[in-house]
């Protein structure tokens, strides 16, 4: 059991449970994280699922592979170095008081 | 005050939790046929389907969630016939339930072959859980496997089954895969590429029987040719469920018609996803649409609408599709093209822009996710785009829709 804060657009923060091995996608769908609506089951198709990973959280985070890059770079028009798609991060102990910034949906 | 929802799939389960996200305060009452925990159809002929997705991760909410929403979730039901005076639904165990607002989400169900044989066991179809169950079942004994059906269900299983090991053979109907929405560039690299990883596929071929002795063993075609075969799966395509708003007396016409809030002809009930037929003012035509962007964006409309905000439906359409190590995904409706432009960044990597007198009405792109996301920014309102630009793959995509001299 890993503990998760999501920070909302309104800045409000909501802390839930995740669980080992599951994606920061499927946790946040799970908890109605409204923002990240995960479309295409976290099959890096959609981008649905942008999120932004706290800054000091970086050196706990696997780089993005290519093809995350890819999508992200042609859906942000705001990429930030610590934009990510949820589905594409995969929690384990390490990540015990995760903190991410969730963005206006933009679709 | 309540509101029931019929099926809960993509479109049901995303119009429920809408309903409570923006605060509808009477009941939430979300009926499905299913016997089990609401679930992503797309891994069915994927992951799935190739046993490397547990299970937990197909739900497309963990049970917790239905009791914190106070949705009341009946599985294993069938509602048979709808009362619209009384607003009452009924359902195959005799209850009766009162609505005042209905949704339908009963999205489709599968064509059957009519040909001779096609009841012999051994032929499978694949819409549900348990169809993909039953087929992970007999694969188990089977090795010679043919696919009948050139949309994305027949590519996606056998490509999913030649990674499993069996040898498949994929018989087509007509003289490419996807001849109904995709042009020759993307129907070529298809073929290339199940032919490349070992499926044997066949082109123009119209299957006349399936013959057996109580289990299937060939595929029989009009040409004479027989396929070995352990087991059938045709994927040949679905038809909406309208039938309950049929018998009610609801407009049906290749699906369940709809306005632009999704209502139906009886304004207390809405369609949306697989089974509603709906007037796209941005394409200007009448479309049902079979996806989960469809099934969910609709259920946002609906649920909004319910909740007193009337939205009029826009999205733009958009799909993918995973076959061996390949991504296609696509963005708009290419149907009415006059032209078409392409950028290819390697071998594996091109994206097909559709226009239709110089405007983009839709793309695929195959491993070129980059392209297909640009697109789908740009696409809803049918944007005017630079051709020389969106060919060539050393210029900014985004600048293809920015700077359109040269049109
Ligand atoms: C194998 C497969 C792969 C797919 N892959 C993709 C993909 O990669 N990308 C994509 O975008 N789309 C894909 N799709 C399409 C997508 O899954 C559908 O568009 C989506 O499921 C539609 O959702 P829906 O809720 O409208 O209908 P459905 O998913 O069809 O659900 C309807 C539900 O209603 C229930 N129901 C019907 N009648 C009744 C009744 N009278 N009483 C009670 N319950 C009833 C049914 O049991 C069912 O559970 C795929 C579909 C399949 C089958
Ligand atoms: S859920 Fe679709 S890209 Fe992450």
């Amino acid at each position: 059991m890993l503990n998760i804060t999501f920070v909302l657009p309104d800045k409000n923060e909501i802390t839930v449970v995740a669980n080992e091995g599951d994606s920061l996608m499927q946790t946040a769908v799970d908890n109605d994280i409204e923002q990240i609506s995960g479309d295409c089951g976290g099959c890096c198709s959609c981008a649905t699922c942008h999120c932004f990973i706290d800054d000091k959280w970086k050196a706990k985070m696997m780089a993005a592979d290519d093809m995350e890059t890819e999508l992200l770079e042609g859906a942000i028009d705001n990429m930030q170095e610590n934009s990510r798609l949820a589905c594409q991060i995969f929690l384990n102990k390490e990540h015990d008081g995760l903190v991410v910034h969730v963005p206006e949906s933009s679709w | 005050m309540s509101c029931i929802i019929i099926g809960a799939s993509h479109a049901g389960v995303q119009a429920a939790a809408n309903l409570r996200r923006q605060g509808y305060a009477g009941k939430v009452i979300l009926i499905s046929a299913d016997t089990v925990l609401p679930y992503q159809r797309p891994p069915l002929s994927k992951a799935f389907l190739q046993n490397v997705l547990p299970e937990q991760k197909l739900w497309l909410r963990p049970e917790t969630f239905y009791q914190q929403k106070d949705i009341d979730l009946m599985l294993g039901k069938r509602v048979t016939n709808i009362d619209r005076e009384q607003r009452t639904v009924s359902l195959d165990d005799m209850q009766c339930l009162s609505y005042d607002k209905l949704i339908l989400a009963t999205g489709a169900s599968i064509r059957r072959l009519t040909v001779p044989g096609s009841d012999l066991s051994g032929v499978h179809y694949l819409r549900d859980y348990q169809d993909t169950m039953g087929i992970r079942d007999s694969l188990k004994k089977a090795h010679n496997v043919v696919v009948i059906g050139g949309g994305y269900i027949g590519l996606e299983v056998a490509a999913s089954l030649q990674k499993l090991g069996k040898n498949v053979t994929l018989l087509l109907k007509h003289d490419r895969p996807l001849s109904h929405i995709s042009n020759n560039v993307v129907s070529d690299y298809l073929t290339q590429l199940h032919t490349t990883h070992g499926v044997n596929i066949q082109l123009n071929v119209v299957v006349t029987e399936i013959i057996g002795v109580d289990k299937v063993l060939a595929v029989e075609t009009e040409n004479g040719q027989r396929y070995p075969a352990d087991m059938v799966i045709a994927g040949i395509g679905v038809v909406p469920e309208q039938q309950l708003a049929e018998q009610c007396g609801l407009d049906v016409n290749n699906g369940i018609r709809v306005n632009e809030y999704m209502q139906t002809s009886d304004h207390n009930i809405y369609a949306i996803g697989d089974c509603s037929s709906f007037y796209h003012p941005v394409y200007q035509k009448q479309l049902r649409i079979e996806s989960v962007q469809n099934a969910t964006d609709q259920a946002k409309t609906a649920s909004t609408a319910i909740c007193g905000q009337f939205v009029p439906y826009s999205a733009t359409a958009w799909f993918w599709s995973d076959q061996y190590d390949d991504k296609l995904q696509t963005a708009g409706l290419s149907e009415g093209y006059d032209e078409i432009v392409i950028r290819q960044e390697t071998e594996k990597s091109l994206a097909v822009f559709y226009l239709a007198q110089n405007q983009l009405i839709a793309v695929d792109t195959i491993n070129q996710p980059k392209s297909f996301m640009i697109s789908r920014k740009y696409i809803h309102n049918l944007p005017k785009v630079n051709k020389v630009i969106l060919a060539d793959k050393n210029q900014d995509l985004n600048s293809a829709f920015t700077e359109i001299a040269g049109v």
